[in-house]
């Protein structure tokens, strides 16, 4: 079979055909980029086969051989004793650069979660399993604090993100297109000077602000589902201690904490397991995935008008884009999309079992990779 | 090239003879400025893995950028969740032309739609394909298979002659 045997359909419906205007000084700005970042990293030996890392790095540069040495920064399980964010356009915290976009295989049998699926709905299959591990941009991604105002049902009304500290920030001045486009302004809150962003959603305006305290170490919050006279108020119970979220309950008492940090700031990027679960319908791949190596607790991605659920004893959130997130273990979630099948979804998600290492099923269903 | 060519030599080349191919398969898989992040990302891997990097590099690369893709995209639903409650929302997947074929690729499963994107538009041939998904042409050609008649049952149904007999009744295992 070649090209041409494929539908001629297919082969005409190509987006993106040819070079566009543009493209040469396009690729130059990228490049640059490029230089920039890699000029951090050295080149990897070998993987594991010279065992001679020095006599594979001779030639590079001095200041290369360090950073390679000291174990590529970048992509050192090592943590960045640094924290760099980026503010995006809509006040949020961005590590961008932080994913190197490569996530190394881990056979079943080594996998620190190994979830079996001891209920498997009548007409299902499992295909096979398979894990990745791979790094995340921790301090970006995960809040200090999050309160929330539930009402009677549980659902959100309101609620608090506040995320930091990280030691460097820089202003994105360009960034994805929004529209409308947030709007930035000079504030301040607590009686500091702060950066605040008021960003229009479906559900009202998210206020986000950006600040610094006493040691220059940087903080960001956002409140979404009160006005901004509220949002001020629920900012004035915020306070931080070192690197530690103080949260003055009082100060808004119908609000409630869902998630604060009390140990170690979190670190520029953490590692993360991946196990997957790949089953048939008999329609469609159905694919469980675990997401392990995360401390928070799903109530952290609770947005206003939404609440959490039980299943079996452990939260589940149910998106609103058909799929479900579920606390399968502390530090552990599984999210996996329902077509209409939610009763089978979630006897499913209840059915999982963690296996031991030396269980042969891990082998039996692993993926040929 | 060879492994003694200097590695700024070698990335040049790299970047001279692969760079607009590695955009070029970025559109047609992520949002506008994300390609832009794709190909740099997928670059830095290539500087940092430059002497794993096989002699028929394009889908080395083309593999490092679909993976970059996903993070790129997951990274986006993961800043839009913390942020926006429009994360709650599917994301659709950037580039797919729009019409029964774009809707049609949609509905298959991402393998599927990646090895039909990497032929037919990204111009890989067969071994390179195999290449870039990390299977064997063996497997390759099996899924091919499967993939084309796949496509063709969803386009038309998605034109309104719906062949229910020519899906599968389940997928096979073993997809790749």
């Amino acid at each position: 079979m070649s090209r041409h045997d494929l539908p001629s359909a297919l082969l005409a419906a190509d987006p993106a055909p040819g070079a566009e205007p543009g493209d040469a000084e396009r690729l130059a700005a990228i490049r640059a980029a490029v230089d920039h970042r890699r000029h951090a990293v050295a080149v990897r030996s070998r993987p594991r086969r010279h065992g001679r890392r020095l006599a594979v790095l001779a030639g590079l540069t001095t200041a290369a051989v360090v950073v390679a040495v000291a174990g590529t920064r970048l992509w050192s399980p090592e943590p960045d004793p640094l924290v760099s964010a980026a503010v995006a356009v809509d006040g949020s915290l961005s590590c961008g650069s932080s994913f190197e976009g490569h996530a190394d295989p881990i056979r079943p049998d080594k996998a620190r979660v190994r979830l079996f699926p001891t209920v498997i709905p009548a007409g299902w299959r499992l295909v096979d399993i398979f894990a990745r591990e791979s790094t995340w941009p921790v301090a970006c991604t995960t809040p200090s604090l999050v309160a929330a105002e539930l009402d009677a049902t549980g659902v959100m009304r309101g609620g608090v993100w506040v995320s930091g500290p990280v030691d460097r920030i820089s202003y994105e001045e360009e960034g994805a297109e929004v529209n409308p486009k947030p709007l930035r302004t000079a504030d301040t809150l607590n009686g500091r000077p702060a950066v605040r962003y008021d960003y229009q959603q479906e559900d009202g305006i998210h206020y986000s602000w950006i600040w610094a305290d006493d040691r220059g170490k940087h903080w960001q919050a956002s409140v979404a589902g009160h006005s901004l006279a509220d949002a001020r108020k629920i900012m004035s119970a915020v306070g931080t201690d070192r690197d530690q979220v103080v949260w003055s309950g009082s100060r808004f008492p119908r609000m409630r904490v869902l998630h604060q940090r009390t140990g170690p700031r979190y670190p520029a990027e953490g590692s993360t397991e991946n196990w997957y679960i790949r089953l048939t319908d008999g329609t469609r791949e159905r694919l469980v995935d675990v997401i392990s190596g995360r401390s928070q607790p799903i109530a952290v991605d609770l947005r206003p008008g939404e609440r959490l659920e039980d299943l079996a004893g452990r939260p589940l959130l149910r998106w609103s884009s058909g799929s479900v997130t579920y606390e399968v273990l502390p530090g552990s979630r599984v999210t996996t999309e329902v077509h209409g099948d939610a009763a089978a979804v979630h006897a499913l998600l209840a059915g999982l079992r963690q296996l031991p290492a030396d269980d042969p099923r891990l082998d039996e269903y692993a993926m040929k990779e | 090239m060879g492994d003694d060519a200097p590695d700024e030599e070698r990335f040049d080349r790299l970047w001279r003879d692969h760079a607009a191919a590695v955009l070029a398969y970025a559109r047609r898989r992520v949002d506008g400025d994300q390609a832009d992040e794709v190909v740099a990302e997928t670059f830095v891997v290539a500087w940092r893995r430059l002497r794993e990097i096989p002699e028929a590099a394009r889908p080395w690369l083309f593999g490092v950028a679909r993976r970059v893709s996903a993070n790129v995209r997951r990274s986006e639903q993961r800043r839009e969740a913390l942020h926006d409650r429009l994360a709650a929302q599917p994301v659709p997947a950037a580039g797919v032309p729009s019409g029964v074929v774009g809707r049609a690729l949609e509905r298959l499963p991402a393998d599927d739609r990646e090895l039909l994107m990497l032929l037919a538009w990204d111009g890989l041939t067969r071994p390179e394909a195999a290449a870039a998904l990390g299977c064997s042409r063996g497997t390759l050609a099996v899924r091919l298979h499967r993939a084309r008649r796949r496509l063709e049952a969803a386009m038309r149904e998605m034109a309104g002659d719906a062949g229910s007999n020519v899906l599968p009744a389940t997928v096979p295992g073993g997809l790749r």
